[in-house]
């Protein structure tokens, strides 16, 4: 058995929101919702230096997430009801010194777990200890050729290899152990670099991993990382080229709906994070990774490494920046980066709020990493 | 038991008692009749208006019902406006008296919590936009109605804006004070905003306080009360009522309320010493030294950057800086957006290149 015995099931470019109408109804009664996942990082810190990192706007008051930390948050989250953790967000968390057992222990926990990785770290050893408690693990990859993968992504050259390895060992993991963890790669597209899409994309062919995903890059609402949205447009036939390299147990799945979109957004209210919140690696508990930065203080909830996150959740506060990004006063069109983590939650959710969706109701099987919505 | 269905059977008993001087009630149930009882459906209906408990045994299981005290239902109702004449383009008033159904929901109570009391109370004695709006030239003239209330526009039909909006036929009280601040705050709104937020808006700006809140979680118009859904239905058809006699086709919506006149014309030295003499002004009335906060920039008209002094404990800065955002809203400038100094990443191996010059880091 595989993580992808149908690839029809898994949704990359969409929502899942739908699975869950009793959590949205009780939202529209107004109760108080734990969120269905949450993506957070053990760490701020990286050891590469990708020159389109989001993470590079995320800087706040870092606080060290400590075992006994972390390991109370996964206790709080099953307590509330939080179904998926992936780590992900603002910093590699593989090189934290509390990433496997966070992951053991979550999955202990019955919570599904799930990681975004660059992969440097993830050796066969590692893999052995992880790879059974994750219900995905993506390795971040931007690059198909081991010049332009240090230049893209900020490493040395040698990077490459080491985490073409790491992928291939833990291809053989999961086929040797009949692991139901999915396996992905990822690349995160500025247009000026899509001559890789397709060495990546062959690249992923001979590696074999699940999936390779292609995805937008994300920016700030002042364009920080220079962005231009409008060039997507030329890559289109060298991402559909990559999509005809998928074969029966390899996939490569291009986020449209997000690259098509240009970096606009349908909605101004925000009312994803209810559903779907962020913590940074400095264990600070925001309603989504773009408002981490110290600038944007006023959205800040509190921090895991100071307060337990059940209280955190029950708090005043919670509810009060929850209210703030579903009020009159927000607009995610102004005051927010590009593409964020909620978009497709969001818009879910708005065309609900505006009477465009007065049925909920998900169409086919429940998708495979259902509690990553 | 006068309905078939029991949980709205009660939910009409409780209801009429809102409306009455009584202050709690018993609703003594049979075994099967408890059973088919939506409780927490019914408590989350009636919240605004009541608390219920189960009392009782068993066998013969009851509902305790604390009444809460609130605005007035139909007590001191005014004398209808006459019905609107009709126009070209005119959605016909339903005939019906009874609120309509609105998407498949039953008839609603009309209570509002007490949260709205003090801005119900200030509409009701400022009634400006009640009775008949006469058409204009070049401009799109419509009304819809929801029940016997009913709602009269112009519209621009070149920017979709509204231009003047007027209400008719609101007999409570909590009717004419929903109708007559959704008619306030139409005016520059495109149809499609209204269509889209107009109850939130309505909502919003009868609410007192921001931070007191009528539900533990996050408000809505429809979770607030269900009062609400008289604005937030004729604002729906009003953009039905728009589309069918335009043939607008719209549903994009990127409504932005532009700045005020005044802040437009305010240079930025005067900007930032007016934004500075409120914040200090705000910081003292909140036992702040009058520097623990200070604006240092104001980018694109709107976004307010601000310094925070070491003195605040900065765990008190999120709530801290909701609040002076709230104030300067309503003292300086209404679309002010509150941001503290950008935090540079402190990781060595990223190198952020080409940034903006504006953006006001503070290391």
């Amino acid at each position: 058995m595989t993580g992808m015995t149908d690839h029809t099931q898994l949704i990359l470019d969409g929502t899942k929101i739908a699975w869950y109408a009793d959590r949205i109804e009780a939202w529209e009664r107004g109760e108080r919702i734990a969120p269905i996942t949450i993506d957070m990082a053990l760490t701020r810190a990286c050891n590469y230096a990708c020159h389109f990192c989001y993470a590079m706007l995320q800087e706040n008051d870092r606080h060290k997430i400590t075992r006994e930390i972390i390991y109370d948050f996964l206790d709080d989250c099953v307590e509330i009801g939080v179904k998926g953790i992936s780590l992900v967000s603002d910093g590699e968390s593989t090189i934290s010194p509390v990433f496997v057992d966070t992951v053991q222990r979550g999955h202990e926990l019955g919570l599904s777990m799930a990681c975004g990785t660059n992969g440097f770290v993830l050796t066969r050893r590692k893999a052995e200890s992880v790879l059974p408690c994750l219900t995905y693990l993506r390795v971040n990859f931007s690059a198909g050729e081991p010049s332009r993968y240090a230049e893209i992504m900020g490493v040395k050259e040698g990077a490459f290899e080491r985490v073409c390895q790491n992928i291939r060992d833990m291809v053989e993991l999961k086929r040797r152990l009949r692991l139901d963890v999915t396996i992905g790669m990822q690349m995160v597209l500025m247009p000026n670099d899509a001559d890789q899409i397709l060495p990546l994309a062959r690249l992923g062919k001979e590696l074999r991993p699940d999936y390779l995903v292609i995805k937008h890059c994300s920016d700030d609402e002042e364009g920080s990382l220079q962005v231009d949205y409008s060039q997507y447009h030329r890559t289109y036939d060298l991402l559909r080229q990559a999509e005809e390299l998928s074969d029966s147990d390899y996939k490569v799945i291009v986020k449209w709906s997000k690259i098509k979109a240009a970096g606009t957004r349908s909605y101004q209210r925000c009312y994803g994070p209810p559903f779907m919140i962020q913590l940074s690696g400095s264990g600070l508990v925001a309603p989504c990774g773009m408002l981490f930065n110290e600038r944007y203080k006023k959205f800040h909830i509190g921090n895991i490494c100071e307060q337990r996150f059940r209280d955190i959740w029950s708090s005043d506060r919670y509810w009060e920046v929850m209210n703030y990004l579903a009020s009159p006063t927000f607009n995610a069109q102004k005051m927010c980066g590009s593409l964020c983590l909620q978009h497709k939650v969001n818009e879910f959710l708005d065309e609900r709020r505006k009477g465009r969706l007065s049925v909920i109701e998900p169409r086919g099987p429940v998708p495979q990493h259902i509690a990553f919505v | 038991m006068h309905d078939e269905n029991v949980t709205r059977s009660v939910a009409g008993i409780i209801d009429a008692a809102s409306t009455s001087s009584i202050e709690a009630l018993n609703i003594a149930f049979s075994q099967p009749s408890f059973a088919e009882l939506q409780l927490e459906a019914l408590r989350q209906a009636l919240a605004p208006v009541a608390t219920i408990e189960v009392v009782g045994t068993h066998e013969r299981p009851s509902l305790r019902v604390e009444l809460k005290a609130q605005v007035a239902v139909d007590s001191g109702a005014q004398e209808p406006p006459p019905r609107p004449q009709p126009v070209h383009g005119e959605s016909r008033p339903a005939a019906n008296p009874r609120p309509e159904k609105t998407d498949g929901q039953e008839p609603i109570p009309q209570a509002l919590a007490p949260q709205y009391v003090e801005a119900v109370e200030a509409a009701l004695h400022s009634i400006k936009h009640g009775g008949e709006l006469s058409p204009t030239i070049g401009q799109v003239h419509l009304a819809v109605a929801e029940g016997e209330v009913s709602l009269h526009v112009n519209i621009d039909a070149q920017s979709h804006a509204i231009c003047a909006a007027r209400h008719q036929g609101a007999r409570s009280r909590n009717e004419i004070a929903l109708v007559e601040t959704l008619c306030r705050l139409l005016p520059g709104l495109p149809v499609q905003e209204a269509a889209d937020h107009g109850a939130l808006r309505v909502e919003r700006a009868l609410r007192a306080r921001a931070e007191d809140r009528p539900v533990p979680g996050v408000v809505m118009p429809e979770n607030a009360s269900l009062a609400f859904r008289l604005p937030l239905a004729l604002t729906r058809k009003l953009v039905s009522a728009y589309t069918e006699a335009t043939g607008y086709s719209g549903h994009a919506n990127h409504f932005d309320p532009a700045p005020s006149k005044r802040w437009r014309a305010t240079d930025r030295a005067d900007r930032l010493a007016e934004l500075a003499e409120a914040t200090g002004r705000w910081c003292v009335e909140h036992g702040l030294s009058s520097d623990a906060v200070y604006p240092v920039e104001v980018l694109d008209d709107h976004r307010v950057i601000f310094a925070l002094d070491e003195g605040p404990d900065r765990r008190r800065a999120q709530s801290l800086l909701m609040k002076l955002e709230r104030s300067l809203q309503s003292q300086v400038e209404g679309t002010l957006e509150l941001c503290l100094q950008e935090m540079r990443d402190r990781n060595k191996l990223r190198q952020l290149e080409a940034r903006p010059s504006n953006r006001n880091d503070s290391r």
